[in-house]
């Protein structure tokens, strides 16, 4: 039995990503401190910050000609964006630098790679990717105000309280809009009972996915 | 007999009148409403006939009469001189329509002063993330979807869909505790 089929396979999957490969295949002559420079870079942009002047600064002041920098930056892209998508129960360390020692990556660098992932930086990964998911507007700001007409020019005496709700969203959009009483009671209904429902959800433990 | 036909063709005019002038049904026009109604009826007598009904009806409408300020009015309507008087039978007739139709018909008038869309309805959904494309989903709790429909009378509804995680939904609710006890302290005043 060959060792291949003992070993679970590579936390990148099935099929090496072709950044990664054409990244190992032009690490030679990169030395630790040019590579720990993209490492901070390529860090940088997964935090979402702009690196295009650092990124401007390491092309002009290495030896290296840019396109292989372009695939080592990619591959180390990619490297660390799989690695952050695995929870770190599930991706242990010495199982990822085998992988990485598979790819033929030298030592040093995986030992920065780890650094990285499984880094006290992680953190800030994590929340920096889960922001780049598909996601619907949130209510970033919420006015109400509660209004009694007393007379309009349809109705003399109309005594009708009702609510006035303004909107800011997170995609920066307003909406105003009125909900009378009666609206109002179903409305604060729903609300109350979507609350018990996630509070109802977390407390079942058989769909907390365990590891 | 015709006296039956006489109220129901009152009855049938009040509530032609209340669906064009209150409930906007455009399909109810003058004509349509002789035709149907005061088919024998010479054309002047039915226009002033309408009129009247009209007049009467805004008037109850304006001032959301209640049943003791209704049955004051058309007291006082059936004992007027020459012809702007009611009759008897036109004031039970005026009396049986508001009964029933008072409430529609004050609805729709509140709903000509309001000039920002309304919420008409609401649907929801609480979700979990399993996985996403770029992210750790296992730490993430649950999410609620939120979609709300507005719209002003007579136009399409706008649908506006939100997202909202376990802690602004306890934020919302507050707020809502907070209208409610507007509300309360101003439903208690009047």
């Amino acid at each position: 039995m060959s060792s291949s089929h003992a070993k679970d396979p590579s936390f990148l999957g099935g099929r090496i990503p072709p950044e990664i490969e054409s990244m190992s295949k032009n690490l030679k002559d990169v030395d630790q401190e040019l590579f720990r420079k993209i490492l901070k870079a390529v860090v940088s942009a997964l935090e979402g910050k702009d690196c295009r002047e650092v990124m401007k600064s390491i092309a002009e002041s290495s030896v290296i000609p840019q396109e292989r920098l372009s695939h080592i930056i990619a591959g180390m892209h990619r490297v660390l964006s799989e690695a952050i998508r695995i929870p770190t129960p599930v991706l242990k360390q010495e199982a990822f630098k085998e992988d990485l020692r598979e790819l033929r990556i030298p030592e040093d660098f995986i030992t920065d790679f780890c650094s990285v992932v499984f880094g006290n930086r992680r953190a800030v990964l994590e929340a920096a990717a889960s922001q780049k998911d598909p996601q619907l507007p949130t209510v970033a700001d919420f006015k109400w105000r509660v209004d009694v007409a007393i007379s309009t020019s349809s109705l003399a005496r109309a005594l009708q309280p009702s609510v006035l709700m303004q909107m800011k969203l997170s995609d920066g959009s307003f909406h105003r809009f009125e909900v009378p009483v009666s609206k109002f009671q179903d409305l604060r209904y729903n609300v109350a009972l979507i609350l018990k429902e996630m509070n109802d959800l977390e407390k079942r433990s058989i769909l907390k996915i365990q590891d | 007999m015709a006296d039956v036909d006489a109220v129901k063709s009152l009855s049938g005019l009040l509530n032609g009148i209340a669906q064009k002038v209150y409930y906007n049904n455009s399909d109810i026009t003058e004509e349509l409403l002789k035709t149907e109604l005061y088919p024998e009826l010479p054309q002047e007598e039915f226009k002033a006939l309408h009129e009247k009904m009209k007049g009467l009806l805004k008037s109850i409408a304006t001032a959301d009469m209640d049943h003791a300020q209704l049955e004051a009015f058309l007291t006082a309507q059936t004992k007027k001189q020459g012809g702007g008087g009611v009759s008897a039978e036109q004031a039970a007739a005026l009396s049986r329509f508001w009964k029933s139709q008072h409430i529609r018909v004050r609805e729709s008038l509140l709903a000509q002063s309001r000039w920002e869309p309304s919420l008409r309805g609401l649907s929801w959904r609480v979700d979990l993330q399993t996985a996403t494309s770029r992210g750790d989903a296992a730490h993430s709790g649950p999410v609620a979807l939120m979609e709300l429909e507005l719209g002003r009378v007579g136009q399409d509804s706008e649908f506006v869909c939100l997202e909202f995680d376990e802690a602004k939904i306890n934020q919302v609710l507050k707020k809502m505790t907070e209208i409610q006890e507007s509300i309360d302290r101003i439903v208690h005043r009047t």
